[in-house]
């Protein structure tokens, strides 16, 4: 048998490890000045950071390059002299995956977050990294475009984050996740070799998709520095068209809508209903078609509400905005939030089983369940919080990293796991799945934020070994501890 | 060493027999001329031998036997890859998926099937229709196309412009790794947790393991679908008339076009639409949604065909004008046989606006290198067919065909495009992958292959440049040698074996 070498972190491995080993000596200010030299004092500091992966805030060399050849050149002395770096955009997602372990290196892509190429009429586009995803929107929307992708995120997030994280939103049900929008990339992986995958054209087989492989890795096989994605026309019409009622009547709508030939791009079940204006159940349907035909579907989801007794509200335009934005909200400002998958026609009656599975051991669970597609979200918003609040920061995060966790929890850390394990089974008894992603320190530390990976493991971590073979990126922060 | 390979070879072929029994292991050379190649038909070359498993576990055991023979072997569904994907140049003992061909589970509330990968295509679709089902990848070959061949080459189709390609829906595939393990990739809902290993295995030309049951989604058949037939005096105002669209907001669920050469060839089929021989071009544009919004969206593709200097626009007014439309479209290739004996598909991609230009480069080509081309394609996808026509009689004409087509090639990747859209690399595309991608890039992908294929018995040489080819011919001649003593008594079969002096093996076909 071949030996497997490893084949992309030893590109351009030109540097020796110093004298006397490369695990120790090594502080932080030595490699700060390691970098300094090589990138220039404008690109390095040691700063204390509260999110690199230690239980109190400690100091790392944080690294801002201002260029790919720089990432690369970050990533080539890593490698070398074995750093461990954590890849971050805007730090919005630090919550998601698991704890990782304590980082050298933070290499900031805040400022690769430029335009790289954009055009409409291709409906493509090219960014770096670090461009917030709100920029890129407002940058596609004044030529009537969108990246159909709506992850309920802070502002700030950066397209390279989420990408890395691979975090979707409702549009899912009509246009896919990430997976589907990106066409090309560009990563520079460990040893400083850069990547480019994919071409930036909608169609294209030449070679492996490695595209996938990078999408929602958590940066742990490279660090994504420049992005393509196929684009959209923005819906010309914006209405929302908003359900109240119990589970039996929202349950049978939604199998009606499913039988019919209406498209709706956003399809989202929410328990406790929203508004709080009656009922168990909150159904919000978008349309995305043209708007005579977004009108007549609205027009039939209005007639079946009344069939089946159901309160209904419809938000048009910037209403339809807010509604969405309030929606967000909700969703960022609980402490834990967990991305679940389930079949999408038993949505309602797997969220009534958990709900009351949550009730009976005395946790207070809100849902928003993709009934079209089947991913959703389970937060658990901290008792007395009510509606819209301010997102749960990486901070606050941090603030929680006590054994017992925040005050909230009450030192019910274990009864949490023990349940989002058991609910985690039942899922996945059904083809689906729970991911944690966001939950205090201390419920991070008992409960595996993926589950298990199964029976490609062995794959898994040979990939792993391929691309990065001394674990310097985002160490322990991916599935099973990689 | 031949006497050592003749034992070897006896030995193997008693436990496939063993394996699977006499009916589902052909190895008389007289049997193994069905599987030279697959569509693509310009290097050929024998299997060792042909086997039918039916069961996963049957996958698993033989390729489990071939590892411990050290027997190169790949995956096989209808054949009809254009890029050589599925052709044996190494004595590969192919495995035939055709008989593992049922539909396993269909769930219509949730719009999931689980198939055998050697189901047809259009099977599928036929079999949750009565639902107002229907599987959206539809490659022109979808009526003999298995859905395990179009994992493999994550197979495009018309359609894809609006629904995407096959990776966008297949879900989750239990999967015989190179090594016989057997492995689940993918979610059947959500996203399967760690690396997205299955969209690296969809696309992967059968080297990175087999999928025997694949987990696909199902979409709702459209209410409303409208169909466009727009006539051009140019080329130019035609392509201009998709970027158009595209700009306007529209997204079509199939953009087509056929240029002047093209149209002539399917009029002389049996798919006869009747286009003026004068038109340069033709456009089919295809919108489909909610009846209300689609009757809104053709008005206004009618309106931009007729801005951008249309000669005429037409609706299809009935189901059957329709399906001779897209009969006339997809049976294109076909008919190009009507009127050339021999022609070469190409498969690049561009951005699509930059179409003008590119076919105005392929044109030129055409006329200073003599070769006529015929272009079908998808122009919504920016996904080029020049079908470059030549006679392989005329000595030196299949060498400038192909000479031609990777110039084709060459230019899609220097406009920003791509090699191969659909139709794979395959052992077709092997050089112009280089002109694509770097070293490091593929470093990347032949790191990912020796994960999965790390003794790369699996379709060897596919995919991948060959920067060692004299070694591979070498390699090539070695195994023919070899395979000389087993085959004693079939010249043929060795002579096809024996690469020729360019390293070819076209041998007597």
């Amino acid at each position: 048998m071949r030996r497997m070498e490893p084949r992309i972190g030893l590109e351009n491995h030109t540097d020796r490890p110093p004298r006397g080993g490369h695990q120790v000596s090594w502080s932080t200010d030595r490699i700060a000045g390691a970098l300094e030299s090589a990138l220039g004092r404008a690109a390095v500091r040691v700063v204390l950071d509260s999110a690199a992966g230690g239980d109190s805030p400690a100091p790392v060399a944080w690294t801002e390059p201002f260029s790919e050849e720089e990432v690369a050149e970050v990533l080539r002395l890593a490698h070398a002299h074995r750093w461990t770096v954590q890849p971050r955009g805007a730090g919005t997602q630090l919550a998601t995956g698991n704890l990782p372990q304590p980082v050298q290196v933070v290499l900031s892509l805040a400022r690769l977050h430029r335009l790289v190429s954009y055009s409409p009429a291709d409906l493509v586009v090219t960014v770096q990294a670090g461009m917030p995803l709100a920029t890129l929107a407002a940058e596609l929307a004044r030529s009537g475009q969108m990246l159909p992708l709506d992850p309920p995120v802070n502002p700030a997030a950066t397209v390279g984050g989420l990408a890395a994280t691979s975090t979707a939103g409702p549009r899912r049900l009509l246009y896919g996740s990430w997976r589907d929008q990106t066409i090309a990339l560009r990563v520079v992986c460990p040893g400083g070799s850069i990547v480019r995958t994919g071409a930036k054209v909608v169609k294209n087989v030449a070679g492996y998709d490695m595209t996938k492989l990078f999408l929602g890795s958590f940066g742990t096989l490279g660090v994504l520095t420049e992005i393509t994605f196929k684009l959209r026309p923005l819906p010309p019409h914006r209405a929302t068209c908003v359900l109240h009622g119990p589970a039996g009547a929202v349950a049978a709508l939604r199998q009606r809508l499913a039988a019919s030939p209406l498209i709706p791009s956003r399809l989202e079940a929410l328990t406790p209903a929203a508004d709080g204006t009656g009922g168990a159940w909150t159904l919000a349907v978008d349309c995305d078609e043209p708007q005579a035909a977004a009108s007549r579907q609205t027009e039939r989801l209005l007639q079946w509400a009344s069939d089946f007794g159901l309160q209904a509200l419809v938000h048009q335009g910037l209403a339809a905005d807010a509604w969405w934005q309030a929606w967000q909200q909700r969703l960022l400002a609980a402490p834990l939030r967990a991305r679940l998958a389930f079949p999408p026609a038993a949505g309602v009656a797997v969220g009534e089983w958990l709900r009351q599975d949550a009730a009976l051991r005395g946790w207070d669970i809100h849902l928003s369940l993709g009934v079209g597609h089947g991913c959703g979200w389970l937060t658990l918003p901290a008792p007395g919080q009510t509606g819209a609040a301010e997102p749960a920061s990486a901070a606050a995060t941090a603030a929680d990293s006590g054994e017992a966790g925040p005050a909230w929890l009450a030192g019910r850390t274990a009864e949490l796991a023990e349940a989002l394990r058991d609910w985690r089974e039942t899922l996945r008894a059904q083809g689906g799945s729970l991911v944690l992603e966001a939950a205090p320190r201390a419920l991070r530390r008992t409960i595996d934020s993926f589950g298990p990976v199964g029976s490609s493991w062995r794959l898994q971590q040979q990939i792993k070994q391929q691309f990065d073979p001394y674990a310097i990126l985002n160490p322990g922060r991916f599935v099973g501890g990689m | 060493m031949s006497g050592t390979a003749q034992v070897l070879d006896a030995r193997l072929l008693q436990a496939l027999l063993q394996t699977l029994g006499p009916r589902r292991v052909l190895h008389q050379p007289a049997h193994l001329h069905a599987y030279a190649c697959d569509g693509y038909v310009a290097q050929q070359g024998l299997p060792r031998a042909v086997v039918f498993p039916e069961t996963t576990e049957e996958v698993a055991a033989v390729v489990s036997l071939l590892n411990q023979y050290d027997v190169p072997f790949l995956p096989r569904g209808a054949g009809t890859g254009l890029s050589g994907g599925a052709t044996p140049l190494h004595g590969e003992v192919v495995i035939s998926l055709a008989r593992m061909n049922k539909l396993l589970a269909v769930d219509l509330e949730n719009l999931r099937a689980v198939v055998q990968p050697g189901l047809v295509n259009l099977w599928l679709t036929k079999r949750v229709a009565h639902a107002g089902c229907y599987y959206a990848p539809d490659p022109s070959s979808q009526s003999v196309c298995t859905l395990g061949g179009n994992l493999a080459e994550n197979a495009g189709g018309s359609h894809c412009l609006k629904y995407g390609v096959t990776t966008n829906h297949v879900l989750a595939a239990k999967v015989v790794l190179p090594n016989g393990e057997v492995v689940d990739l993918g979610a059947t809902y959500g996203d399967a947790v760690g690396y997205d290993l299955l969209g690296l295995l969809v696309g992967s030309e059968g080297t990175l393991g087999i999928a025997t049951e694949i987990t696909v989604r199902l979409l709702k058949k459209p209410e409303a679908v409208q169909t466009a037939l727009a006539l051009f005096d140019r080329v130019a105002d035609a392509s201009d008339t998709v970027s158009a669209i595209l700009r306007a907001g529209i997204v079509p669920a199939a953009i087509e076009m056929m240029d002047q050469l093209a149209m002539q060839a399917v009029d002389k089929s049996h798919y006869h639409v009747g286009y003026p021989p004068d038109a340069e071009a033709v456009l089919l544009i295809e919108v489909d949604g909610l009846a209300g919004g689609v009757e809104e969206q053709m008005r206004r593709v009618v309106e931009l065909c007729r801005q951008h200097a249309a000669r005429s626009v037409q609706v299809a007014q009935c189901e059957e004008e329709r399906a001779l439309w897209w009969s006339s479209r997809k049976m294109a290739f076909g008919a190009t046989g009507r009127i050339s004996p021999d022609y070469i598909v190409q498969d690049g991609v561009i951005p699509r606006t930059r179409l003008t230009e590119v076919l105005q480069y392929i044109a030129d080509l055409s006329r200073n290198s003599g070769l006529r081309i015929a272009n079908v394609f998808h122009a919504g996808d920016g996904n080029l067919h020049p079908l470059i026509c030549y006679d392989a009689r005329i000595p030196g004409q299949a060498e400038l065909a192909a000479a031609v087509g990777s110039q084709i090639l060459r230019a899609c990747v220097d406009a920003g495009g791509s090699i191969t859209g659909e139709h794979g690399v395959g052992v077709e595309k092997r050089a112009e992958m280089t002109y694509q991608f770097c070293d490091a890039d593929l470093a990347a992908q032949e790191a990912v292959r020796l994960v999965f294929n790390p003794r790369n018995l699996c379709n060897p040489g596919k995919l991948f440049p060959t920067p060692g080819r004299c070694s591979e011919v070498r390699q090539s001649a070695w195994l023919a040698a070899q395979f000389a003593a087993v085959s004693a008594g079939f010249p043929e079969q060795t002579r096809i074996l024996a690469p020729d002096r360019q390293g070819r093996q076209d041998g007597v076909y």
